[in-house]
């Protein structure tokens, strides 16, 4: 299994969590108030290039709005692959997670 | 609702750096972000939000570069791995070529750069001259760099361009006495207070300005300290020298750099020659003679050559008179301190080549070294990678772009460039005890003070590695997949007449350095073997150092000649092998403007017998007639020769001691080095002489009995002269000192010879075995009709041969030019032969085919089932 970056591991689960429309402005809105970070354009922008090149997500365009001064936005969902992707690193993690040890201060 | 846009240059800036598959709605959102918070938070806030976003995209962007820059690098860096490994016997044959010739190039850069670096430590170098003289004396051109004790102070007093003077003389190898200790000193010199204004030699103790005022003193260096006075300081002590002079400690300097021209431990004040000669002698005072160095320091701005320009008035006001009378011309010039190293020779008189030809030479052999191991690299990257056009053919099916392909061959040969310059460092730091042992000077690869030699390297290694990466990353990386992968393309086929052009030219430049080192050879055993008109085997000498040892003279000889071992024993000022005083004679006939120079050697009457010298018409000294040591001159065949005298027994001739007739003529030998022609030669018996006295002591000893004899001089020697050290050597080792340069230059220059060989077999076997190869099914066809594998072989080593012939053709021409012109600067030499010639082409011949013999017989063995079946 390839390995994620934690910035594309966050940025796929995001447009998984998200509710509405998924595009560049909103993913960058609800990843920032989940991570409490602040990301920058480009932070967004290159894990979700990097994403869709390795065909985890896809893109497309949507209508245009002249909101947005007549250019359309693009909405990114994951693919099937992403999906995999995504379910084999929650096993990995939860494999490593399990019956850790108790590291509390006071055991022996 | 206002439509804010961010500037365009944020836009452009932004698609740049993040190179996004959609670029335009990425803008998009960028561009909606940006209105937004102009709206709720005002214009400024979202222009100052759009350069934040610039920045932090920044180092995200760097990040990713690096990294994908970094993960290029590693799979470049497989894939090489992996093609040395494939063929590692191509790979280790081109990496050591090249490295070999680099690495040569570097030992000769460290050797040149040395050579060119003595005497530039001193702050004022640059405005130091020696003041050199150039005259004729009775007819005869001579320059030297020694000079009159009073030009100095006339310098000085006369030209305002010039800021100061110092003169340096040299004692000859004193005995040095201080409590216990005694030594012999070999690098003593006297020179002037403003010595140290002029060399920049840091003082450790004691006052630079006055250390060599007062006579008597003397500055040591901290060897010298340590050796004499251990770890207490030597400042206001006493040093004995000669058992004649105390000199007091004054000064205390560090050592003297190895990259000096003028070499010394100890410096003694000039002051002290008139204090201990009161009643000024004729070397102090006398304008033609010439014992001493004159340095000068020109004013700052000075150019040397007005000061040039007026010497001639200088030299008529000073010593005009003197010098018509005597018939010298004389003119003085001045050459600059950083050049003395490279343009003069030290040992006195002998004129001509000075290191400069000889650096030009070795500079030129390494360059070609280095070109021959650079074309060796990219030939045979070329030739290779021919082979690799099925590979260049899969790929490109497979999906590889042409660029990276031709990125990957580029970094490839690049990649064995710098492997070979690393490996190139390696052998040349393992060979730095041979160079320096050839060099005769302690070398070392010191980074900190060649900043230049890394980007130097690194500059040849990209240059090669490009240049031999170009080929196959432009010429392959375009073949089409489909007719490379068929194996229709004609690969490099062209480029044969290139390969054997380097073939041939690499084994030309093996023969003229063969040819060289076996000419050179043959000249080093003609000059030691040619009979030196004396017999110099079985003669020890005893240097004598001082007045005390001439005082028992007749003691020591006496006591040593009663001894059955010792066959004869004789003093004399210069032994055979040394340069006598050379000075000017007046013979009987020629008037006093036409006096002529004659080498002037001082003896006792035993030295022409104990020397085994051969009188050839008259007789030898003898202390039977009287007037023997007062009036009677012996000189050589070439004097006679040269005075025109057929009967030269009874002619006058007359010098600074007097008239003295000829009693005898001795057969020429070699007095001085045999790179020298022979020069008339003046001997007397002459013990009274103080300016020219007994220096050497020559004793013959029976044969066999080298160690019993030895024995007992030292035991009489102790006897005699108890406060000075015994010290000896062996005449016949003395007089083959002076082929040390020429050994020193045959063992480059065979070295080289050695290496360009093997530079070239390195590319011919590699060569061969690529076109074995190639002619695989050629050769099959060939056995199929019927061809021996002899005469296969047979085949292949006849175009070796052809090359070879083709080489030695241009070889010769060139070795016999260089060689003779080389030759002429010797006197005395043998012809070069036809055999030297036929000799190492021969060779050459024999070591090409024994190289190519595996490939080719392999090729001639090859079942022609094996090779025509993959048709």
């Amino acid at each position: 299994m390839k390995y994620l970056s934690r910035p594309e591991e966050l940025v796929l689960l995001t447009i998984w969590k998200m509710e509405d429309e998924p595009y560049g402005v909103n993913i960058r809105k609800h990843i920032t108030k989940m991570t409490g970070k602040y990301w920058s354009i480009g932070s967004i922008y290159v894990p979700l290039d990097r994403l869709e090149n390795k065909g985890y997500l896809i893109s497309n365009l949507a209508n245009p709005t002249s909101e947005r001064g007549g250019k359309s936005k693009r909405y990114y969902e994951l693919t099937k692959e992403g999906l995999q992707q995504l379910q084999e690193i929650k096993k990995l993690y939860q494999a490593f997670w399990k019956n850790l040890p108790d590291l509390s201060i006071g055991k022996t | 609702m206002k439509n804010n846009k961010p500037p365009a240059v944020a836009k452009m800036v932004l698609k740049l750096m993040l190179n996004h598959s959609h670029p335009e709605t990425m803008i998009g959102d960028f561009e909606e972000s940006f209105n937004e918070i102009a709206r709720n938070r005002g214009l400024l806030r979202a222009k100052i939000w759009y350069w934040f976003q610039i920045v932090l995209t920044f180092l995200p962007f760097m990040k990713n570069s690096i990294y994908w820059g970094v993960t290029m690098f590693a799979s470049y860096c497989k894939l090489t791995f992996r093609a040395i490994n494939k063929h590692r016997i191509y790979s280790f044959i081109n990496i050591a070529g090249l490295a070999i010739g680099i690495a040569c190039c570097i030992l000769i850069v460290l050797y040149i750069q040395f050579e060119f670096s003595f005497d530039k430590y001193h702050d004022k170098a640059d405005r130091i001259f020696l003041l050199k003289r150039h005259g004729y004396f009775g007819g005869k051109e001579n320059t030297s760099s020694s000079n009159n004790a009073l030009a100095a102070g006339f310098i000085k007093k006369d030209f305002p361009e010039v800021e100061d003077t110092v003169r340096i003389g040299f004692m000859p190898n004193p005995a040095v006495l201080c409590e216990e200790k005694k030594f012999y000193e070999s690098r003593v010199l006297y020179a002037d207070d403003s010595f140290f204004e002029f060399f920049t030699y840091p003082m450790t103790k004691g006052d630079p300005k006055s250390a060599l005022q007062a006579p008597f003193s003397v500055v040591i260096t901290e060897e010298i300290a340590e050796k004499y006075f251990g770890k207490k300081n030597p400042m206001g002590k006493s040093l004995r020298i000669n058992n004649q002079d105390n000199f007091t400690v004054t000064g205390v300097i560090k050592n003297v750099p190895r990259n000096s021209h003028l070499l010394f431990d100890m410096l003694c004040s000039f002051q002290t020659l008139y204090s201990k000669y009161p009643r000024g002698h004729a070397f102090l005072n006398d304008f033609t003679s010439n014992r001493y160095w004159t340095y000068i320091l020109l004013q700052k701005g000075i150019d040397p050559g007005t000061l040039e320009s007026k010497f001639p008035d200088f030299i008529k006001k000073y010593g005009g008179t003197k010098l018509k009378i005597f018939g010298i011309s004389m003119e003085y010039f001045l050459m600059p301190l950083t050049d003395i190293h490279l343009h003069t020779p030290l040992s006195g008189g002998k004129t001509g080549i000075g290191t400069i030809l000889y650096i030009y030479i070795f500079a030129l052999i390494a360059g070609i070294v280095l070109i021959i191991a650079c074309i060796n690299f990219v030939n045979l990257t070329t030739a290779r990678s021919a082979k690799r056009a099925q590979e260049v053919g899969m790929r490109k099916v497979l999906g590889a772009q042409k660029s990276e392909l031709v990125r990957q061959f580029l970094f490839e040969s690049f990649f064995y460039s710098v492997i070979s310059l690393l490996l190139a460092l390696g052998l040349a730091e393992f060979a730095l005890p041979t160079m320096s042992s050839i060099a005769g000077y302690e070398l070392a690869i010191d980074l900190t003070h060649m900043l230049w030699l890394f980007p130097a390297l690194l500059g040849i290694a990209v240059f090669v590695g490009l240049i031999a990466g170009s080929y196959p990353a432009f010429f392959l990386a375009a073949f089409q997949p489909g007719r490379v992968l068929k194996g229709g393309t004609k690969t490099g086929a062209g480029n044969s007449f290139f390969r054997n052009v380097l073939v041939v030219m690499q084994f030309s430049i093996s023969v003229v350095l063969i040819i060289g080192t076996i000419i050179i050879t043959r000249q080093l055993d003609y000059m030691k073997n040619k009979n030196p008109g004396f017999d110099k085997e079985q003669v020890v000498v005893l240097p004598f150092r001082d007045e005390e040892l001439r005082k028992s003279l007749a003691t020591i000889k006496n006591e040593l000649q009663v001894h059955s071992d010792i066959v004869n024993v004789s003093v004399s000022s210069d032994i055979p092998g040394q340069y006598p005083q050379y000075n000017q004679k007046l013979p009987e006939g020629f008037s006093m403007s036409q006096s002529q120079l004659m080498y002037d050697l001082v003896v006792d009457e035993d030295f022409i017998p104990t020397l085994g010298m051969e009188i050839v018409a008259g007789r030898n000294f003898s202390r039977e007639f009287g007037a023997d040591q007062k009036a009677s001159a012996i000189i050589n065949e070439t004097a006679a020769k040269e005075f025109g005298w057929e009967n030269p027994l009874g002619k006058k001739i007359g010098d600074y001691r007097g008239i003295r007739t000829v009693i005898g003529v001795v057969r020429d030998y070699h007095q001085i080095p045999i790179t020298q022609e022979i020069k008339p030669l003046y001997i007397r018996f002459d013990p009274g002489d103080v300016y020219n006295p007994y220096r050497m002591l020559s004793i013959r000893i029976a044969p066999g009995s080298v160690s019993r004899a030895m024995k007992y001089i030292e035991k009489t020697w102790n006897t005699i002269y108890p406060i000075h050290p015994f010290d000896y050597f062996f005449l016949d080792e003395s007089f083959n000192d002076q082929f040390k340069e020429t050994e020193r230059i045959r063992e480059l220059i065979s070295y080289f010879a050695g290496l360009a060989i093997f530079i070239a077999c390195l590319g011919l076997f590699g060569l061969t075995s690529f076109v074995a190869e190639q002619r695989t099914k050629e050769i099959g066809i060939r056995k199929v009709l019927g061809a021996s594998t002899s005469g296969i072989v047979f085949m292949i080593s006849k175009e070796l041969a052809k090359m070879i012939v083709l080489a030695n053709a241009i070889a010769w021409p060139v070795a016999y030019f260089v060689m003779r012109n080389w030759l002429q600067t010797f006197p005395y030499r043998e012809n070069i032969s036809v055999l030297i010639f036929i000799f190492s082409g021969i060779i050459v011949l024999f070591i090409g085919l024994a190289t190519i013999s595996f490939q080719s017989i392999k090729a001639g063995l090859t079942d022609p089932v094996d090779s025509l079946k993959y048709e």
